[in-house]
């Protein structure tokens, strides 16, 4: 890698060449690189990086990283940008994860008796921000057995009256540094998952060690559940 | 003024029955439990910060005499939201600065943000007076510029400390900037900000014939044996401290303190002390008001920020004003 946007936290060394919708060119073209891999905006890539890659003779590879399967796509792609043969290593390393990323979802048993979930970021005394159906990350929990709550779209802000009154029994939180006075507050009626957003909030290399630590807690919660219920007369 | 009250007291109670499903739908019943918490939380807190930003307003604007004064638009309110930038930076980076265990503690009552809320407002107002200061007397152009640079100033300032932090953090501060009406408020910044707002009333109510007097001219002021400077620098601290305590509680919300004013004059007249109370009424009726317009406002993305229905409501106010008063001025 050669080059990189302020968001790939995977090497801090290699240099920054500004964001798509904000292409350092200068800073671009000393990298000198053979393959592009660009993530479009909604309106699309900017068209001076497309006329610069034909010039210079780069492989502009377009990736989209909005549903779970994506996320699939994404490691093949790069995967076959990088290396012709599609028997080598890279390619081999790219199977290597999705059999992970596959496992890392696995349908845990008895998910469907939870009660449903609720995946939320930033928590803060006003509401969350609540990850609904189209959000990789909803989609990546349904895949787990869980029924994940239904919210106006794929990523909604939700007030804390509106996080109360979801029909739900556990709230996965995605969050550096959740309000606790909100978490031990209005929402301790829920069973809370804290889940690891660094890994979870971007898809990056660590997007399969948070997913599995996640699973973990489901896990634990749903036995939780299951031992309680057992308890009671 | 009893009528202000009465519409106080019906926008308290339809908010307080107002209610949003996650899936978008409106609903009016009787709270209980939780809900009734939660919504009795958002109320407080709008009308605390409201009727703080109203009473700030008004001081500023007789203070200063100039009818464009207010929190947002010297720079005030960008000053206490610089504060928080820097106390959130400083909160962020706890755990690799000397102190840590005392600023991560401060962090967690939530003292952080309101003590760089304080300071941040204070130090606007401070610098604003002193750039606007022209032959021992305050020039009322030079203020609104003055105040619209710091602003300026200010905002690049917070934008590049929010620019040093870590991603997630980012976007919660950028949404934070936005403005916004806690359900859950932290208590100690909602006494601290009650604190606040009672003395500073009460200090204006006390002082509320001179204020009278220092609205027409400084001369007239000195003759009549009012000690302009020294009510101006103690009213001008109480609109810092309630100005920081508005922005600690619900972010930099705009254009409340420069309407609730003139809303006020409107309803009570001129006199100061009918409009140390009515300020603040209005305060609360703008930014209560507009909690319950983003309640009835469908978006597929969840409630719009306070602030911006506040800016917009403020931002048209303040261009009919100007195209009013321009003849007037030249």
């Amino acid at each position: 890698m050669v080059a990189r946007t302020p968001w790939c936290v995977t090497d801090a060394t290699v240099p920054v060449v500004g964001t798509l919708l904000d292409v350092d060119v200068e800073a671009l073209v000393l990298t000198d690189p053979t393959v592009v891999l660009v993530q479009p905006p909604v309106q699309g890539n900017p068209p001076h990086l497309a006329d610069l890659s034909a010039k210079r003779g780069w492989n502009l590879v377009e990736i989209r990283i909005n549903s779970f399967d994506d996320i699939g796509r994404a490691v093949g792609a790069v995967a076959d940008a990088l290396e012709p043969v599609s028997t080598g290593p890279l390619h081999i390393r790219a199977d290597e994860c999705m059999e992970r990323l596959t496992a890392s979802c696995a349908p845990i048993e008895s998910a469907s008796q939870m009660g449903g979930v609720a995946l939320l970021s930033s928590v803060r005394d006003n509401g969350a921000l609540g990850f609904g159906e189209g959000s990789y990350l909803a989609q990546a929990v349904e895949r787990m057995g869980c029924h994940v709550a239904p919210l106006s779209g794929p990523f909604t802000q939700l007030s804390l009256e509106e996080i109360c009154a979801l029909e739900v029994s556990t709230l996965i939180i995605c969050d550096a540094n959740p309000d606790e006075r909100v978490v031990q507050g209005p929402l301790s009626k829920f069973w809370i998952v804290l889940a690891p957003h660094e890994s979870l909030l971007m898809p990056s290399p660590s997007l399969v060690d948070g997913l599995e630590l996640m699973r973990r807690s489901l896990v634990d919660v749903v036995q939780l559940m299951n031992a309680r219920r057992e308890a009671t007369p | 003024m009893l009528g202000l009250i009465a519409v106080v007291i019906g926008l308290v109670l339809f908010r307080l029955v107002l209610g949003r499903t996650s899936d978008g739908t409106l609903s009016l019943d009787l709270p209980s439990g939780i809900a009734l918490q939660l919504r009795s939380g958002a109320v407080f807190s709008g009308a605390l910060a409201g009727a703080c930003l109203g009473l700030a307003g008004l001081l500023l604007q007789i203070l200063l005499r100039n009818p464009l004064a207010a929190p947002s638009v010297l720079g005030v309110t960008s000053g206490a939201a610089l504060g928080v930038s820097a106390a959130t930076v400083l909160s962020v980076n706890a755990g690799s600065i000397a102190g840590s265990s005392f600023a991560a503690l401060l962090a967690q009552l939530g003292g952080i943000e309101l003590i760089g809320a304080m300071v941040g407002s204070l130090c606007s107002l401070f610098l604003l007076g002193w750039m606007a200061r022209r032959r021992g007397g305050i020039d009322p152009i030079s203020l609104v510029l003055a105040g619209v640079v710091l602003g300026a100033v200010f905002g690049a300032i917070a934008m590049a400390l929010q620019w040093m932090l870590p991603p997630h953090s980012r976007a919660d501060v950028s949404l934070w900037m936005m403005g916004r009406v806690p359900e859950w408020p932290n208590v100690g910044v909602a006494i601290v900000g009650a604190a606040v707002f009672s003395l500073v009333l009460l200090s204006a109510l006390r002082q509320s014939t001179a204020l009278d007097i220092a609205s027409a001219s400084e001369d007239e002021a000195r003759s009549l044996g009012v000690r302009i400077g020294k009510l101006r620098n103690t009213l001008f601290v109480g609109a810092g401290l309630l100005t920081g305590s508005a922005v600690a509680l619900c972010g930099p919300i705009a254009f409340v303190g420069f309407v609730a004013p003139h809303l006020a004059r409107i309803v009570v007249g001129v006199r100061s002390r009918s409009l140390i109370f009515a300020a603040p009424l209005c305060g609360i009726i703008v930014l209560v008001g507009a909690d319950v317009a983003r309640l009835l406002i469908p978006t597929s993305h969840g409630r719009l920020p306070v602030g911006i229905l506040t800016a917009l409501l403020g931002g048209i106010w303040f261009l009919r004003f100007i195209g009013r008063g321009r003849e007037a001025w030249s």
